[in-house]
């Protein structure tokens, strides 16, 4: 049986994470820099070069802002339900969320059901045709 | 070349620091194994003696300091810290600091492997049916910003502490220290009132299990910071030479970065 | 406020395994105290007990390490306030291929000194590690290098730390 994804596409994780990276793509830009700093003060540290340890850090703290700046921002700009998009409460977002997630579900095994209701009516069709006598019997 | 005020008996004519037989490796190995066993024992219900991990987290947290004192006194009193010595230290806390990157790599890698291609028996979505997220606009992102402000702060006891500046110094670690704290509390509270546990399927696991292990290094790091900010108190760090700070700030922003990508993960753009 | 003077600084012992101890305990107690002093410089500080900073003197600043190192810490600070480097760090320099007449000479202050010795030119091996002993040549088996002690420690020295 194919997985339900394919007659209904449905955005999986992966998706979903290539989608806003490529929709936003300061928020991984400054992430990466924010581990660059960080690596290059773990570096400093190493040489045991305080001040350029510091510096590198400052930075770290700096990228880190913009990336969560951009995260937010991204996501209120583009409408994300997870933020701003919904009027109400988190909770009753969440509530109609998990009631989206039961709908599919229950759609999916809905047509897993219509599909093995298929099967059971090809076998039975089968089977009245070998009653008919259209094959032979032995 | 060997220089000549070696040629004498007095002093070491190495830059090592050879330690001397210690009993507190061995028993914090005991400590930990005993902390190991009553965690695991409590989490698969064989026990719930909450007061046998209670004495065994105090016990860690006891020989630890014990420990600590130890090598405070070698590296202020004694003074057996040359430049050598701390080199290797900080290449020691450095190594320590990759396997810790290791091991979140691993974890990020376990949410991904049961993300990614979520199973039939979570409904092959994620996150799984019934689940509930966290709201990520709410307490979580306080807690990002909290940290994000530690880093600053800590930052600033930094720079005043190269400056000699004593008081804002203290200050900017007492800040830090702060918000280590309630980030802790914080995390408390959003696991209280979380709808779904560490046995709600795949996705409670690997979320408590990325998160958990964040917020316990962040238990560790505030305790780290506490024991700098006593040495500073005690005038035992020095404007030029103060390792255990810096590798307790290295720590701290390696943190507060492993947060930031648990943050856009398990809370923003990965449910 | 002031922790950080000499006497308090001396009083400081790291206590150890209950087996050591005992043995601190009855250890022959000196009954003249040591002199302790105060070194500004690498001249002045002529014995481990000289090995103290000044401390600090205003209470409001964090102290530099110049006023309150102690140690083999100080010691190595005072050097290099004189641009010495106090502890030799440098890797072994081998412009030639030792031979049993005219052995590579290795400078040491402890009697023994181990190496490692690559082959010459140097790189063309991997790393044979030799023991060095005072009055002993030594031979590389691989590249056939010699190499002798050349001992620059104090005199009448038999054991090492």
């Amino acid at each position: 049986m194919l997985p339900s994804s394919v007659d209904k596409p449905r955005e999986s994780l992966a998706q979903n994470l290539i989608k806003k990276s490529k929709q936003q793509p300061l928020v991984p830009l400054f992430a990466v820099l924010t581990c660059g700093a960080l690596y290059l003060s773990g570096k400093a540290i190493r040489q045991n070069n305080a001040r350029l340890a510091n510096r590198m850090f400052y930075w770290r703290v700096g990228f880190q802002a913009l990336t969560l700046g951009a995260l937010i921002g991204g996501a209120y700009y583009y409408n994300d339900t997870d933020v701003g998009g919904f009027k109400g409460t988190p909770q009753e977002m969440l509530l109609k969320k998990s009631k989206e997630r039961e709908q599919l579900w229950i759609e999916e095994l809905e047509r897993i059901d219509r599909e093995s209701k298929k099967i059971v009516e090809s076998k039975k069709t089968e089977s009245a045709e070998l009653d008919n006598g259209s094959i032979e019997k032995q | 070349m060997m220089q000549k005020n070696m040629k004498t008996n007095l002093y070491q004519s190495n830059p090592f620091h050879l330690v001397k037989p210690s009993p507190w490796p061995m028993y914090l190995v005991f400590g930990l194994f005993g902390f190991l066993l009553n965690l695991t024992m409590m989490m698969h219900n064989i026990t719930d003696n909450y007061m046998m991990l209670l004495i065994n987290v105090i016990t860690l947290i006891y020989i630890g300091l014990l420990w600590s004192r130890d090598i405070m006194g070698e590296a202020t009193y004694l003074g057996e810290h040359t430049s050598k010595v701390s080199e290797g230290l900080n290449m020691g806390f450095l190594l320590f600091l990759m396997t810790e990157l290791m091991w979140f790599f691993g974890m990020f890698w376990a949410y991904f492997y049961s993300a990614l291609t979520p199973s039939v028996e979570i409904g092959e979505i994620w996150p799984p049916m019934s689940i509930m997220p966290m709201q990520a606009t709410d307490l979580p992102l306080f807690n990002t910003l909290m940290l994000l402000m530690s880093g600053a702060t800590m930052t600033y006891s930094h720079h005043a502490l190269m400056a000699r500046n004593r008081f804002n110094s203290m200050f900017g670690l007492f800040l830090t220290m702060l918000l280590g704290f309630l980030f802790i509390i914080c995390q408390y509270f959003e696991y209280y009132y979380c709808s779904y546990t560490l046995a709600d399927s795949v996705y409670g696991s690997v979320f408590f299990m990325l998160t958990g292990l964040h917020g316990m290094h962040v238990m560790t790091g505030t305790l780290l910071l506490c024991l700098n900010f006593y040495r500073l108190y005690n005038y035992q760090l020095t404007s030029e030479k103060h390792t255990g700070f810096n590798t307790s700030i290295l720590l701290w922003h390696f943190l507060d970065v492993a947060w930031l990508f648990v943050y856009i993960v398990c809370y923003y753009w990965g449910v | 406020m002031l922790a950080r003077t000499a006497l308090r600084t001396a009083s400081t012992r790291p206590v150890r395994l209950f087996s050591t101890s005992r043995l601190v305990f009855s250890e022959k107690k000196n009954d003249t105290p040591a002199e302790f002093g105060v070194s500004h410089s690498l001249s002045e500080a002529t014995s481990p007990n000289k090995l103290f900073g000044p401390g600090t003197k205003d209470p409001k600043a964090q102290p530099s390490s110049f006023e309150i190192a102690t140690g083999l810490d100080r010691l190595e600070l005072l050097a290099k306030m004189e641009g010495i480097e106090l502890f030799d760090t440098q890797p072994l320099v081998q412009d030639r291929k030792g031979t049993p007449d005219d052995p590579v000479l290795i400078d040491s202050l402890d009697p023994i000194r181990y190496i490692g010795c690559t082959g010459f030119p140097k790189g063309s091996q991997e790393v044979n590690w030799i023991r060095l002993e005072r009055g002993k040549l030594s031979r590389d088996w691989e590249s056939g290098c010699c190499y002798m002690l050349n001992y620059i420690g104090p005199e009448g020295n038999a054991s090492h730390h």
